[in-house]
């Protein structure tokens, strides 16, 4: 009885014709799989791109505005250290060492030709450094010269564009300079841009 | 009486194995094309998801290329705004946009 139903060789097509249907819905399950997530990571690579290029304009300009002659925000950042240093009331040739500067400023992009721009948004914005100043003419409040380094001086923020996609991002500068009634002369490193 | 013959010819009607191979062959021809039309839909969604990954991965390439030899003259005018606690400071940023690549330099 069992040798018969071994030998019977009816409905061995349809055994057959399943097995072969359900190899060929494995293989097109594989290259759906394979395909839709080739697509996805083509979709998240463009959309962290745009985030990233906001980022790297952002720290460009950033840097540009901190390192170049007379930018404004290493003029801000310099005239921070040395009011501190006329407020200190330090004296002639004596240092002062300050290493928790830490600054929150707020940063947004605008215009009116594209509006595209209003859709990124950069937040976290954090500026810390530490300084040594030291007048080198006058003390306190009369200090007309002073020779003044930054060290450390470390931007961080995080870009988000309007899908949720982020990108953070740190730079790391250095300044050594002098003050000369109302004149900076000096230079400003970059030392590192890291994303984090 | 009727009924042991009309049993008799029912127990005749199972075991009659005429046509079998028939009907298996047909319905193994149909449930190979369903799924041969099947698996083909899939393939082809495939391709067509993997083309448009291959698309979009070389307009994003052209734009990338396009940001990178970015001019600040050929840019579109804009600011950056920096507001520290006591002082607000506005630069003023040339901008470039190409597909959904946006690009801004300082505009001196």
């Amino acid at each position: 009885m069992i040798r018969k139903q071994l030998t019977e060789k009816s409905g061995a097509t349809l055994i057959f014709v399943i097995i072969a249907a359900v190899l060929l819905l494995i293989v097109g399950t594989a290259v759906l799989i394979f395909a839709s997530s080739n697509l996805v990571t083509t979709n998240k690579t463009i959309q962290n791109k745009s985030a990233y290029y906001v980022a790297k304009s952002t720290i460009n300009t950033v840097k540009g505005s901190l390192t170049d002659d007379n930018g404004q925000i290493g003029s801000y950042i310099l005239g921070s250290v040395l009011d501190d240093l006329k407020s200190s009331g330090t004296g002639e040739n004596e240092a002062r060492t300050r290493s928790d500067w830490s600054m929150t400023p707020t940063i947004s992009l605008s215009s009116t030709a594209v509006g595209d721009i209003s859709d990124y948004t950069i937040s976290n914005v954090k500026i810390t450094f530490s300084s040594t100043a030291t007048p080198t003419t006058g003390s306190g409040s009369s200090v007309t010269k002073a020779s003044v380094s930054i060290d450390d001086l470390v931007i961080q923020f995080k870009v988000t564009d309007g899908s949720g996609n982020t990108y953070h991002l740190n730079a790391k500068f250095n300044y050594a300079g002098t003050y000369d009634a109302g004149n900076w002369a000096g230079t400003w490193k970059t030392l590192e841009t890291t994303n984090n | 009486m009727e009924n042991i013959r009309n049993n008799k010819q029912l127990k005749k009607f199972i075991r009659n194995r005429r046509g079998e191979l028939l009907i298996e062959s047909m319905a193994s021809f149909v449930i190979l094309i369903i799924i041969l039309a099947a698996a083909t839909g899939m393939i082809i969604a495939g391709i067509n998801m993997n083309r448009s990954a291959d698309d979009k991965s070389a307009a994003l390439g052209k734009a990338v290329e396009s940001v990178e030899q970015f001019n600040t003259s050929d840019g579109q005018a804009g600011t950056m705004k920096v507001q520290f606690s006591d002082k607000t400071i506005t630069e003023n940023i040339a901008i470039k946009q190409k597909d959904n690549i946006l690009y801004f330099s300082l505009n001196k």
